[in-house]
C-alpha cells in the first residue's frame, strides 16, 4: 500500500530529460506526432542512425569560442548522453541505474569536457588564450 | 412457503438445495450487516467519515442487503452472500473493537491497522478459526495480553499485532496451534511483551517466512525448534533481552534468510564469548543474506577471516558496540555489494585495510572508537560513492590523504580524536557536498586553507577544527558558509582579528573561538547573528568594549568572554541577564552590574546608542526572510528526523513567543507581489501559481501559492512536511525560505532564480532567451543528478521527486541548476497514502495530483495506481 512513487520513476524522468536535450524534441511532441515515446523514438535510431540527431544537437548546442578540434569529443559526449538516457528510460524499473550511478556518470562526462581545451593546450599555442578564458 | 413446496414437488432435489441455500445466504448477509453495524456502534470517533456508507437498511429485501457489500472497506464473496474481507486500515478510527466482529463467520481478512483502537483484543476473534487468514491490528493503542484464543486460528497466515501497547507473555497457543501451523508472517514488534519466545520443541512453524519481534522485553534464548522454520526470510529480534549463545544451530537451517537482526540483546559468541567463527560459519548457506545486524551485544571474539562465510549479496553489516578484538581482515573486500560497514565501538586494532577500496558500492563506513593504528589508506579516496567516513577516536597517525578530494559524494568526514599530523589538505575543498567536517583533536599544523573554506560554502552542519596546532588568521572566505550551524576553531594557535565578515554566516548557532591568540576588538556583527545561541571567545587577547549587539541578541544563551583584555561597562540587561561572573572571569577591566563583578566607578553614557538600535531595526526584516529553521546537528543520521520534529515544535513556540522574529505574513506577501497581481505571475503548474515578488528588504522571491483545491487536502500535515523539507538542503535543490499558511491559503516562499527555468533555455524560440551550450547543459544535467541523488540516498528523509522536467529545473546567476518542486510531491503523497487504502473509491478526487507529467512519467506508473 502506498509506495507508488519510487526512485526508479525519477531516474526515468532524468533519462527523458537527457534525450529531450539531445533530440531537441519535447517528450510530449513525440507522443503527438509519431505515437511513440521519446525513448522508443531514440531507440529506433540507436546505434546506427544516430548521426543526424548528433549533428543537429551539435549545431544547436555547439560551444562558442572553442577550437573545432573538440568536436570529436563533443560528439562522444552527446552519444554518451543518449546512451545514458536510454539506460535510464528502460521499461523495467529494476534494470535502470540508481541516481548515484547516474550522478557519477554525469560527473565523469563533465570532467571529460573539461579535458578538451587543456589537451589542446600542448598541441597548439593559439588555443591557450581560449582555454583560460 | 407454499410456492416453495410446489417447486420441491416439480423439480429436482438439486434445485431445492440451491434455493434452500439461497434462503440461508440471505440470512448470512443479514446477520453480517447486523454484526458490522454493531461493530460500528462501538466506534466513537471517525474524523474522516469513512464509515458514512455503513447505514442500516430497514428493508429486508435481499437487494438492499447486498448494499453491505458496497460499504466502504467491506468485501463480499462473488455471490454477495457473505462478508469475507474487512479492511478499514488507516482511517483514524477511535473506540474499542467490538466482539461482534467475530460474528462475521465468513471473514478471511480483518485489517484494522493504523487507527486509534483502544482497549483489549477481543478473544472472540478466535472463533473465526475456520476462515480467518489475515489478522492485522498493528499501529493502534491496544493494551492488555494477547488473548490465547487467537491460538485457535489455525488457518491464519498473516498475524500483525505490532506497534500497540500489548504486555504480558506471548500465549503458547499462538505459535503452537495444531500439528502444522499455517503462519507465514508474525509481527508482534514494538509492544511490551515479556517472557520467552514460546516455541516448544513439538511446535513447528514450517511455513514461517517473517518473524518480527523487535522492541519488546522478551527474555530467554532463541528457541531451537525455530530451526524447523527453514523458509524464514526475515528474522528481527532486535532490542529485546534475549540471551545465550548466538543461535548458530537455528540460523544454519535457514538458507533463505535475507535480513537477520539480533542487535541490542544479551547474546554472546561461542566458547564463552571468545569465538565468532561458528556463528559466521552458520551463515555460509544463506546466500541471499542482505543485512546482518549484531550491534550492542557485547560479543567477544575476532572477525578475522570469518567473513569468508558471508554471502557476496550482503549489503549492510552492523557489528558495532561489541567487544570484538583483532584486526579488520582484508578479506572483507570480498563482500562486493556492501554499502554500509559499521564496526565502531569495538576493540579492533591494527591498520585500516587498504583493500576496503575494492568495495566500490560503499556509502557509509563507521570504524570509530577502536584502537586502529597506522595511516589512513589513501585508497579510500577511490570509493566513488562514499558519503560517510567515520574513523574518529582511534590511534591513527600520518596525514589526511589528499585523495579524499576525489570523494565527490562525501557528506560527513569524521577524523577527530586521532594523532593525525600535517596540514589540512587543500583538496578537501573539492568535496563540495560535505555537511560535517570534524578534524578536531589531532596534531594538524599550518593555516586553515582558503581553498577548503571557500569551496565548502555548502557545509551545512558543522566545521570542527578545534584542538590542533593550526596557526595564522581565520580566512575571510569562512564568511561564505551561510548554511553552517556550528563552527569550532578553539584550542589552536590562530591569531589576528576576528573578521567582522563572520556576521554573514547567518545560520550559525554555535561559535567557539576560545583558546587562541585573537587580538583587537570583538566585531559587533557576531552579536547580530540571528540564530547564535552559544559564543565562546575566552582565553584570547581581545580588547575594547563588548559591543551592545551581544546584549541585545534574543537568541544568545551561553556566552563566555573570560580571560581577555576586554574593558568597559557591562549591565545585566538583555541576554546578559542570566549570566554570572563565570562568563567574565579574568577580564579585570570590565565593570558593571553582573553579579560578582566590580561596580563601575562612574556612569558611562553611550552617545552611539542610536546606531545599534538602528542596526537592529534594519536587521529585523532580513531575519524574517532568512528565518528558516535549522537542523539540530546530530552525529547520528538515524536520529535526524526525530531531532528535526522536536525542533519544529520548539521553533513554533519560539516564534509565537517572540514577536521580534515573525514569519512572513499574508499581508507581507500581498505587498510583495502587488496583491498577487497578474503582472507578477511567472508560472503556473499543477499545484498552483507562482508569483515573483520583492520583500521590503529588496530580496527577490518567488511565491508559490498552492491551489486551494489541493491545499484543502494538505490539512495539518502541510506545516510539518514543510519543516522537514526545509531541512533537505543541497546546492542543487531550491531552498524553501519560509512558508505562509492560513486556512485556505498555503504558500511557499522560494528564492527567485534570475535565469529562469531550463525549459526557457531549451526552447529559446518560444521564450527568446540566450542559448546554452553543450558544456553548460552537461553541467546542468550533472547538477540535477546530484540533487536527485541527494534526495534519494542521503537526505534526512528519503524524498522521491515525482515530477522532474525542464520547467522544474531553475538556473541561478552562475547557471548552476537547482531542482525545484521536489517537496510538493511528498506533501501530496502523504494525502494519497491515506486515500489509497480505500480500494479505488476516492481516487477520482486526487487524480490530478498523481505523480508525474505526461512524457516524463515512467511507463506503467499511470495505471498502476488503480490496481
Amino acid at each position: 500500500m502506498g509506495k507508488r512513487a519510487s526512485t526508479h520513476g525519477d531516474v526515468y524522468s532524468f533519462g527523458v530529460l537527457l534525450l529531450e536535450i539531445v533530440s531537441g524534441r519535447r517528450p510530449t511532441d513525440v507522443l503527438v506526432n509519431e505515437g511513440s515515446s521519446l525513448h522508443e523514438f531514440m531507440k529506433s535510431h540507436y546505434p546506427d542512425s544516430l548521426e543526424g540527431i548528433i549533428e543537429q544537437a551539435l549545431s544547436r548546442w555547439k560551444p562558442q569560442g572553442k577550437p573545432e578540434k573538440c568536436e570529436k569529443l563533443w560528439r562522444e559526449v552527446i552519444l554518451e548522453m543518449i546512451e545514458l538516457g536510454l539506460v535510464c528510460t528502460q521499461y523495467n524499473p529494476s534494470t535502470r541505474p540508481d541516481m548515484l550511478d547516474v550522478a557519477h556518470e554525469m560527473g565523469r562526462l563533465k570532467e571529460y569536457l573539461f579535458a578538451c581545451p587543456s589537451l589542446l593546450h600542448f598541441s597548439s599555442q593559439e588555443t591557450q588564450g581560449e582555454a583560460s578564458s | 412457503m407454499d410456492y416453495c413446496s410446489l417447486l420441491v414437488v416439480s423439480f429436482l432435489i438439486t434445485v431445492m438445495t440451491v434455493l434452500a441455500s439461497k434462503e440461508n445466504d440471505h440470512e448470512l448477509i443479514k446477520s453480517d450487516q447486523i454484526s458490522l453495524l454493531s461493530f460500528k456502534s462501538s466506534i466513537v470517533s471517525d474524523p474522516q467519515n469513512s464509515l458514512s456508507s455503513w447505514i442500516s437498511s430497514s428493508s429486508s429485501s435481499s437487494s438492499m442487503l447486498v448494499d453491505v457489500c458496497n460499504w466502504s472497506g467491506v468485501k463480499c464473496n462473488k455471490e454477495s452472500t457473505q462478508v469475507i474481507e474487512l479492511d478499514i486500515s488507516g482511517r483514524d478510527l477511535g473506540g474499542e473493537i467490538s466482539p461482534s466482529i467475530a460474528n462475521l463467520t465468513g471473514l478471511t481478512v480483518l485489517d484494522l491497522s493504523r487507527n486509534f483502537f483502544v482497549g483489549k483484543i477481543p478473544p472472540e476473534i478466535g472463533s473465526l478459526h475456520e476462515t480467518l487468514k489475515q489478522l492485522s491490528l498493528s499501529e493502534n493503542l491496544l493494551h492488555g495480553n494477547i488473548p490465547q484464543e487467537l491460538g485457535l486460528l489455525n488457518r491464519l497466515v498473516y498475524l500483525d499485532l505490532g506497534s500497540n501497547r500489548l504486555n504480558g507473555s506471548i500465549p503458547v497457543q499462538l505459535f503452537c496451534n495444531g500439528s502444522s501451523s499455517s503462519l507465514q508472517y508474525i509481527d508482534l514488534s514494538n509492544n511490551s511483551l515479556t517472557g520467552e519466545i514460546p516455541l516448544n520443541y513439538h511446535c513447528h512453524l514450517k511455513e514461517l517466512r517473517f518473524l518480527l519481534l523487535w522492541s519488546n522485553k522478551l527474555t530467554g534464548t532463541v528457541p531451537s525448534s525455530l530451526s524447523n522454520s527453514t523458509n524464514l526470510k526475515w528474522m528481527d529480534l532486535e532490542s529485546n533481552m534475549l540471551s545465550g549463545e548466538l543461535p548458530s544451530q537455528v540460523i544454519s537451517k535457514m538458507p533463505q534468510l535475507q535480513f537477520l537482526y539480533l542487535s541490542y540483546n544479551h547474546f554472546v559468541s561461542h566458547n564463552n564469548n571468545t569465538n565468532l567463527e561458528p556463528f559466521f560459519a552458520s551463515l555460509a548457506n544463506s546466500s541471499d543474506l542482505q543485512e546482518l545486524e549484531l550491534a550492542g551485544n557485547s560479543l567477544g571474539g575476532e572477525i578475522t577471516s570469518s567473513v569468508r562465510h558471508l554471502s557476496v549479496n550482503l549489503v549492510q553489516i552492523h557489528l558495532d558496540q561489541n567487544r570484538i578484538h583483532g584486526s579488520i581482515p582484508p578479506e572483507i573486500s570480498n563482500l562486493l555489494n556492501l554499502t554500509l560497514l559499521n564496526l565502531s565501538s569495538n576493540l579492533l586494532s591494527g591498520p585500516i585495510p587498504r583493500e576496503l577500496c575494492k568495495l566500490s558500492k560503499l556509502e557509509r563506513v563507521y570504524l570509530s572508537n577502536n584502537h586502529l593504528t597506522g595511516e589512513i589508506p589513501m585508497e579510500l579516496g577511490d570509493i566513488p560513492r562514499l558519503g560517510l567516513l567515520d574513523v574518529s577516536r582511534n590511534n591513527l597517525s600520518g596525514s589526511i590523504p589528499d585523495s579524499f578530494g576525489n570523494l565527490s559524494q562525501l557528506r560527513r568526514l569524521l577524523l577527530y580524536g586521532n594523532h593525525l599530523s600535517g596540514t589540512v589538505p587543500q583538496s578537501l575543498g573539492k568535496c563540495i557536498n560535505l555537511e560535517i567536517l570534524d578534524l578536531s583533536h589531532n596534531n594538524l599544523t599550518g593555516t586553515i586553507p582558503v581553498e577548503v573554506v571557500s569551496n565548502l560554502r555548502n557545509l551545512k552542519l558543522y566545521l570542527n577544527l578545534s584542538s590542533n596546532h593550526l596557526s595564522g588568521p581565520i580566512p575571510l572566505e569562512l564568511s561564505k558558509m551561510d548554511m553552517v550551524l556550528s563552527v569550532d576553531l578553539s584550542s589552536n594557535e590562530l591569531s589576528g582579528k576576528i573578521p567582522p565578515q563572520l556576521g554573514s554566516c547567518i545560520a550559525l548557532e554555535h561559535l567557539n573561538l576560545s583558546r587562541n591568540g585573537f587580538s583587537s576588538t570583538l566585531p559587533s556583527s557576531l552579536g547580530q547573528l540571528p540564530y547564535l545561541k552559544e559564543l565562546d571567545v575566552s582565553f584570547n587577547r581581545l580588547t575594547g568594549a563588548i559591543p551592545p549587539s551581544f546584549q541585545q541578541s534574543s537568541t544568545l544563551k551561553h556566552l563566555n568572554f573570560s580571560f581577555n583584555l576586554l574593558s568597559g561597562n557591562v549591565s545585566d540587561k538583555g541576554s546578559f541577564s542570566k549570566l554570572t561572573i563565570e562568563s567574565f572571569l579574568g577580564d579585570s577591566l570590565l565593570c558593571g552590574s553582573i553579579k560578582g563583578m566590580q561596580a563601575c566607578k562612574k556612569k558611562h553614557k553611550y552617545p552611539s546608542v542610536l546606531l545599534p538600535v538602528l542596526l537592529s531595526l534594519i536587521a529585523t526584516p532580513v531575519l524574517c526572510v532568512f528565518g528558516y529553521p535549522l537542523v539540530q546537528r546530530s552525529r547520528f543520521g538515524k536520529n535526524l528526523t526525530v531531532y528535526a520534529k522536536e525542533e519544529v515544535e520548539d521553533e513554533e513556540k519560539q516564534n509565537q513567543n517572540d514577536p521580534k522574529y515573525p514569519r512572513i505574513s499574508y499581508q507581507q506577501l500581498i505587498a510583495a507581489t502587488g496583491g498577487f497581481n497578474a503582472s507578477s505571475l511567472i508560472g503556473s503548474g499543477r499545484f498552483g501559481h507562482v508569483y515573483k515578488g520583492v520583500l521590503r528588504n529588496n530580496t527577490k522571491v518567488a511565491v508559490k501559492v498552492l491551489d486551494p483545491k489541493t491545499a484543502l487536502e494538505f490539512s495539518g500535515s502541510f506545516k510539518r512536511e514543510c519543516q522537514i523539507l526545509k531541512r533537505t538542503r543541497h546546492r542543487n535543490l531550491i531552498r524553501i525560505i519560509t512558508t505562509c499558511s492560513k486556512p485556505g491559503f498555503n504558500a511557499l516562499v522560494l528564492p527567485l532564480m534570475p535565469n529562469g527555468s531550463l525549459e526557457r533555455h531549451l526552447y529559446p524560440g518560444e521564450y527568446s532567451s540566450k542559448n546554452l551550450d553543450l558544456i553548460q547543459l552537461v553541467n546542468i544535467c550533472s547538477d540535477v543528478a546530484e540533487g536527485i541523488a541527494y534526495l534519494h540516498h542521503y537526505s534526512p528523509v528519503k524524498v522521491v521527486h515525482c515530477d522532474l522536467k525542464p520547467s522544474n529545473i531553475l538556473l541561478d546567476d552562475e547557471m548552476t541548476a537547482l531542482v525545484t518542486d521536489f517537496g510538493i510531491s511528498r506533501l501530496v503523497q502523504g494525502v494519497e497514502e491515506t486515500v489509497s487504502t480505500d480500494d479505488s473509491v476516492s481516487f477520482g478526487s486526487t487524480d490530478g495530483l498523481l505523480c508525474g507529467s505526461v512524457g516524463y512519467i515512467a511507463p506503467g506508473t499511470q495505471f498502476s495506481q488503480h490496481h
